[in-house]
């Protein structure tokens, strides 16, 4: 099977378990929040609607916002031709104006809304399944989703008793859309028990417990009757009664041994000397509250210094000894990393303050830093340029050695060739060799690491002026 | 860019030079196979005995034969074949009648360079006549223990296809190989050459020595000065290690290989005219220097796993040294 045909498969897969949980988390809300007044299959269209509209977008290779843009508008443009075409029925008599009927679906207390929200979410998992790269990853992450989902539903079904249509129906769509789409990626990454060469013993494994399987549902099915259950749940009872019962009275003869404890008489309330104080008597010093509420705040802090101190040790030091764990049990001699915890925690900051659009403080407090370091040896210099290369997205594999990692670094950025072979050269030098390079060595280093920066800047800079111009020439043709 | 004195000094370069005369001269016969050439100079560099090992056809014994010819030394060749005696390679105590006592006559083994052709086909108590050689560069027949020669080197050849008639040599004596050397069959281009090259007259014939003995010796001392730092030295250890405890293996690697994969990282640093060395050269010789001395498990031999893979797997796996907090 070629991977056009693998994609296809798929996708097909995901759009099935997509479909599958979302059809049945809208026919749970259908049932238990709109009374079953939610026109379902027309919230349902929006899906295969929202895949074409996002595929044709998505073709035409354009910005994020771009895309935003759009999905917004062509969502309210489908909204209005499915209500328009009486495909998506409004339960209530229909309001008299468009101002009116937004009004309403905008409200949270009405059907209205509920239908928006779930026609959103439809486009949503459209859009998702256009732009989201088909792989075993992906589909086996849905998998993972769809089954949490999928259990939430169930259990809420049960346990309100909602009698939902299609319930059955639609888990066994998922799991046979997940089955198809999980092997089928995983065979085709050469990863699973497909790709082997025992393919003719497991399938004979699998058919052999597929048919276990199947002969001991049919078996439990016939067998399993209310009044069977009911007799098994009975018998239980009556083996738990008696061996209870038993056991009671073991420890009865057991207790009749020990001798009665003697009531005992209670004991009188301690009594202290009244304090007698002189009339002009008063306080030497008296802490004022707000000074209290201070101490009580800064001693709040270092009792909470301490303990998240004490943490990091505990926390760095499990890890560590995991570290070694993992490297004995994989017969690797593991050397310690110090500091590995903090750029690890250093990381994670960056990713939080990046997800708030912060990063641009984080960059300023950077550079205010980076200004100290000006006689930084050759190896920091390396060491920046790998976090650097990093955060880019051309991580070193750590089984890489500096000459390995070059080609690499040449096909991130071409232009820096020549600044990126003479960093590397440099460094392996300062790092394995005996002698220190000479002082205008490091100058020059200095130099072309900035010249690397600069060129990573004008790139970045010269793609987005590249878009641009392109979205100006589109327009004006 | 200034290099200092101490990274590429003249003296290392006279390594480097050698290397280049070595490789241009045995080039001149064996068409293509860089990279052998290069690993048997190291052998030269490192008094390391080579194991040269392939079908049949490819050029071990050229290859042997050439390297031997290139350098000024004595040569010796042992054909091995089952009926060869250990006295056939040591040498044996003889009586001579005119002088009416015991003298001794020196077995091939006595050479600077010697060539020990189709080593599995002699028999184990021949084969093992060669630790003592190999290892303690000093050969006893007949309680006289006799120094061999400075330098000393064997270039072992073996057929790994045919086993009819043949004696697998034993653990220990493959521990004594510094090298493994595979030549592979050459490409189109390659083997074009060798036929248009060996038409007339066989370029081995005319072949001069570029290296003597002594220049050799002077060599293997400056290469032995090559700078390891202690975290390639740690890096090498564990890669050794690895292999002791990997699971797809039976017997790793000893101390003894550490120590040949040190000295062989030592001179191709030196060969590459730099005084340090660095995580690629370890990489580099990694395999060659391990790979025939490992035992892997039936198991992973019948999944279709071989040393070289479990090797591989091992250098894919262990970090290299470089810096901290990245």
């Amino acid at each position: 099977m070629n991977w056009t045909g693998t994609s296809l498969i798929g996708g097909l897969s995901l759009g099935g378990m997509q479909m599958s949980w979302f059809a049945l988390s809208v026919l749970v809300l259908n049932r238990r929040a709109a009374g079953d007044s939610l026109p379902w299959i027309a919230i349902l269209l929006f899906y295969p609607i929202s895949w074409g509209v996002n595929l044709f977008l998505h073709n035409r290779n354009r910005g994020w916002k771009f895309l935003l843009c759009l999905n917004g508008i062509s969502f309210f443009f489908v909204l209005g031709i499915l209500i328009g075409f009486r495909i998506l029925v409004i339960p209530a008599p229909a309001p008299e104006s468009w101002l009116a009927l937004a009004a309403r679906f905008f409200n949270p207390h009405q059907v209205e809304f509920l239908i928006f929200i779930a026609s959103g979410v439809a486009w949503g998992l459209g859009c998702r399944l256009a732009l989201l790269k088909i792989s075993f990853r992906s589909l086996f992450g849905e998998l993972q989703f769809g089954l949490l989902v999928l259990f939430v539903a169930l259990f809420a079904e049960h346990h309100l008793q909602m009698n939902l249509p299609h319930l059955i129906l639609l888990s066994l769509g998922f799991f046979s859309f997940a089955l198809l789409g999980v092997g089928v990626t995983h065979g085709h990454e050469h990863a699973g028990w497909t790709a082997s060469r025992f393919l003719s013993t497991w399938v004979l494994f699998l058919l052999v417990a597929v048919a276990l399987i199947l002969s001991a549902g049919l078996l439990i099915s016939i067998l399993v009757s209310p009044a069977f259950v009911q007799f098994l749940l009975s018998l239980l009872y009556r083996t738990g009664e008696f061996l209870f019962g038993i056991l009671g009275r073991i420890l009865g003869f057991l207790l009749s041994f020990l001798p009665l404890p003697e009531p005992s008489l209670p004991l009188p309330p301690p009594s202290s000397p009244p304090v007698s104080r002189p009339e002009d008597w008063s306080p030497f010093f008296l802490i004022s509250d707000a000074t209290r509420e201070i101490l009580r705040v800064l001693w709040t802090l270092m009792v909470s210094s301490i303990l998240v101190l004490a943490l990091w040790r505990i926390s760095s030091q499990i890890l560590d000894w995991l570290r070694r764990r993992m490297g004995t049990a994989n017969g690797d001699e593991v050397e310690p990393l110090p500091g590995a915890f903090r750029a690890d925690l250093r990381i994670l900051l960056l990713w939080i303050l990046d997800t708030l659009s912060l990063k641009w403080l984080f960059r300023f407090l950077a550079k205010r830093k980076s200004r100290h370091r000006e006689s930084d040896s050759i190896r920091q210099v390396y060491a920046r340029l790998l976090q650097w290369a990093a955060a880019k997205g051309c991580r070193r594999d750590l089984s890489q050695t500096p000459f390995e990692y070059l080609p690499r670094l040449f096909h991130f950025l071409p232009q820096a060739g020549e600044d990126f072979a003479f960093l590397t050269r440099q460094y392996v030098r300062a790092r394995y060799g005996l002698s220190p390079p000479a002082g205008e060595v490091f100058e020059e280093v200095k130099h072309r690491w900035e010249n690397i920066q600069r060129m990573e800047a004008r790139r970045k800079k010269g793609a987005k002026n590249k878009i641009g111009d392109g979205a100006y020439e589109r327009n004006e043709s | 860019m200034r290099e200092t004195k101490a990274e590429t000094g003249p003296e290392i370069h006279k390594i480097a030079a050698a290397a280049k005369r070595f490789t241009e001269n045995v080039g001149r016969v064996i068409v293509g196979k860089e990279e052998p050439i290069q690993w048997v100079f190291i052998g030269l560099l490192c008094g390391g005995h080579l194991l040269i090992e392939d079908v049949p056809g490819v050029g071990k014994t050229l290859l042997a034969k050439t390297a031997a010819r290139s350098l000024g030394c004595t040569f010796k060749r042992i054909q091995c074949t089952p009926d060869l005696l250990p006295a056939d390679v040591t040498g044996l105590h003889y009586f001579n009648q005119k002088k009416s006592e015991f003298e001794f006559r020196p077995g091939p083994i006595l050479a600077n360079l010697v060539l020990v052709d189709e080593i599995n086909r002699a028999m184990p108590r021949t084969q093992s006549c060669l630790l003592e050689c190999m290892q303690e560069q000093q050969v006893t027949v007949d309680w006289h223990t006799f120094p061999m020669p400075r330098p000393f080197l064997i270039l072992a050849t073996q057929n790994p296809i045919e086993l009819e008639g043949t004696f697998p040599l034993p653990e220990a004596q493959l521990d004594r190989f510094l090298l493994r050397v595979k030549l592979g069959y050459p490409s189109a281009a390659e083997e074009e050459t060798i036929l248009s090259r060996f038409q007339e007259t066989n370029p081995f014939d005319s072949l001069p020595a570029i290296l003597e003995a002594k220049e050799l010796l002077d060599l293997q001392r400056l290469s032995q000065q090559v700078y390891v730092e202690p975290s390639v030295r740690g890096y090498l250890t564990a890669l050794t290690r690895a292999t002791r405890s990997h699971a797809d293996i039976r017997l790793g690697a000893s101390p003894r290989s550490s120590l040949g994969l040190h000295s062989a990282a030592q001179a191709l640093a030196a060969i590459q005219g730099r005084s340090f060395v660095i995580p690629d050269d370890v990489k580099s010789l990694f395999i060659p220097v391990i790979a025939h001395r490992l035992l892997i498990k039936a198991e992973a031999r019948m999944r279709g796993k071989t040393e070289e893979d479990v090797l591989r797997e091992i250098l894919e796996r262990l970090p290299i040294p470089l810096e901290e907090h990245v």
